[in-house]
């Protein structure tokens, strides 16, 4: 299975600023749509600037069991937070394979506004998740009950239209929120 | 332009990078946590990279952009 793209214009201008390894990276496509560059800002559940931290940490760390354990966890988040963006990318493309643009704009649009319906818990609670956080956790970090959370998202997804936690995070990452 | 992606790499990129978090706990303490967490790193920062480009392509979908699965 292959995502495959073709394009008659220039694709939009790629902000890369590289480390040798590790970096970050901002993506414009204003370039083509003449909108602000920050609304359309796109990041993936993990972004660079945040691994490059993460890597200077390490090189500071010092072998200690506890320390160890952190860094493990961080390891298991971060391959969370990357299957969640796979899965964002791979739920993108099915629904968008045969819409046209205007359509898009029109969904992008309108779905803006439905994120704009969330109240700050339902949000916060969808950017845990978009870093892997699973909904026992969530309770856990904010010391309630799972069905309160399990309450919250489902009110969330009703607020956004979708029926899914990988689809609520693919609506927030398109337009950059999180 | 033309660009192509193979999801199944992808998905066996991620694969081997859990097999390498899991992993970390079997290795410590024998020196090479360091290098193996640094791996997972830079493996993670170039899905990461990968994802993101796709994303854009996706973002600026015209109707001269075409995708497949």
């Amino acid at each position: 299975m292959s995502i495959y793209v073709e394009r008659d214009e220039p694709l939009p201008r790629i902000y890369s600023k590289t480390a040798p390894q590790l970096g970050s990276v901002s993506v414009v496509p204003s370039a083509v749509h003449g909108t602000d560059p920050k609304a359309n800002l796109l990041t993936v559940g993990v972004t660079l600037a945040q691994l490059r931290d993460l890597n200077s940490q390490l090189s500071e760390f010092n072998q200690d069991k506890a320390g160890a354990n952190d860094w493990v966890k961080i390891a298991t988040r971060i391959c969370r937070a990357l299957e969640v963006s796979l899965e964002c990318v791979k739920g993108m493309e099915l629904s968008r394979s045969d819409q046209s643009s205007a359509s898009i704009k029109y969904t992008q649009t309108d779905s803006r506004a439905r994120i704009s319906l969330l109240s700050p818990n339902q949000f916060e609670y969808i950017r845990l998740v978009a870093i892997g956080y699973s909904n026992k956790q969530i309770a856990e970090t904010k010391g309630i009950k799972v069905s309160s959370v399990n309450q919250t998202l489902a009110k969330a997804y009703e607020k956004l239209r979708v029926r899914s936690r990988m689809q609520a995070v693919a609506v927030c990452q398109q337009h950059g929120l999180i | 332009m033309r660009i192509e992606v193979d999801i199944r790499k992808l998905e066996d990129e991620l694969c081997d990078l859990k097999m390498m978090a899991s992993s970390m706990r079997q290795v410590y303490p024998d020196g090479s946590f360091n290098h193996l967490m640094e791996q997972i790193l830079i493996k993670s920062a170039n899905l990461s990279q990968i994802l993101s480009a796709i994303m854009v392509l996706k973002s600026v979908a015209s109707d001269s952009t075409k995708f497949r699965m």
